[in-house]
């Protein structure tokens, strides 16, 4: 192996609470690299993480206001395989789980693979596991279907509403041009609209964000649909949707699973 | 600052501390030595202050795109190249 293959990347979650999540794991990988690229989203965060390591440089200058989010995620794999190349043992350290609404890390463990060097990916707490606790949530109950709000928006999804529905990232609705970091009363109007399609405008449902700090309590506000434009939402909200109908049973598959139970 | 990011990760991780009342967390910054105005956020549950002193500027959070249509694809792709052409021509 030459000195340019010794190179590696290691993309790790810490987790969405400052402290609490992050694994023995994650912080081996953090305090055996070489460099640590974050890209997490709070500030308070990226300082513990400047606590875990000497060199520990932030990815949050490859954002702009208007700078195609596609753009900035090819900024940040680019930034971290220019030093795996260079044969340093690379980690990056992202908020929450390294490949949940991630982009820049799955690109960039596919990228330095491709290219031959060793790349993981652990896994982290995600503001998915912080909602089902915080909701007390369980997906296995009645099922529940996650989407990205403004792909929601834009096709035609099988909505099965009863079941919970997830939107992430209803913060930034409706963007069509994949440079901006909020919503406005007008798209998430556009949103209420596609709902109603599947629940009533009464119904009740939930904006959540998790706790980023352990002194805070996670957002759980509770609305009519028909609140979601007047609804102040940012960058790390989610919103929840309640069943609305209960499930359907299918007599015929009952029939046949209970003749198979009976026996032959 | 060390201090308060010691505290905030201590705390983060300590099932005790999390759940402690005002009195007792105040305790704590205090035996932790917290700048006695940052101790007062945190008391409060006031974030914005702790942020402003210590990591003012906007964090951007959204690391994910949604995956784009065909036939969007197909529209950036012309673009794309559009813009490319008129470079080349300029």
């Amino acid at each position: 192996m030459t000195e340019a293959t010794r190179g590696s990347l290691a993309c790790v979650g810490v987790g969405m609470t400052l402290g609490s999540h992050l694994t023995p794991l994650a912080r081996g990988h953090i305090e055996s690299a070489d460099v640590v690229f974050v890209g997490v989203s709070d500030g308070l965060v990226e300082q513990w993480v400047r606590r875990l390591h000497a060199d520990v440089r932030s990815l949050q200058p490859f954002y702009a206001e208007d700078k195609p989010r596609q753009a900035t995620y090819r900024d940040m794999v680019e930034a971290m395989l220019a030093e795996v190349r260079a044969g340093r043992r690379v980690c990056g350290v992202f908020y929450g789980h390294p490949g949940v609404f991630a982009q820049a890390p799955h690109e960039a463990v596919v990228r330095a693979r491709q290219e031959g060097y060793a790349a993981r990916m652990e896994p982290g707490v995600s503001s998915e596991d912080c909602l089902y606790a915080d909701l007390g949530l369980d997906p296995g109950k009645l099922g529940c279907q996650h989407f990205e709000a403004t792909q929601f928006m834009l096709h035609r999804r099988m909505v099965d509403s009863s079941a919970w529905l997830l939107l992430w990232q209803v913060g930034i609705a409706g963007d069509l041009s994949g440079g901006r970091f909020e919503t406005d009363a007008g798209r998430l109007g556009v949103l209420l609209d596609v709902l109603t399609r599947h629940y009533p405008a009464r119904h009740e449902v939930i904006v959540y964000q998790a706790a980023v700090l352990p002194f805070q309590e996670p957002r759980i506000e509770r609305m009519p649909l028909s609140a979601l434009p007047a609804a102040t939402l940012g960058m790390s909200d989610t919103l929840a949707v309640p069943p609305c109908r209960a499930l359907e049973p299918d007599p015929s598959i009952r029939s046949r699973l209970a003749s198979l139970a009976a026996g032959p | 600052m060390s201090n308060v990011i010691d505290f905030l990760e201590r705390m983060g991780a300590d099932a005790t501390l999390r759940a402690a009342g005002t009195e007792a967390l105040a305790h704590e910054l205090i035996a932790s030595a917290v700048d006695a105005g940052l101790a007062a956020a945190i008391l409060a549950g006031d974030d914005a202050v702790l942020r402003d002193r210590l990591a003012p500027g906007k964090f951007y959070g959204i690391q994910l795109d949604r995956e784009k249509d065909p036939e969007e694809e197909r529209e950036d792709d012309a673009e794309e190249s559009s813009v490319r052409f008129t470079q080349r021509q300029a």
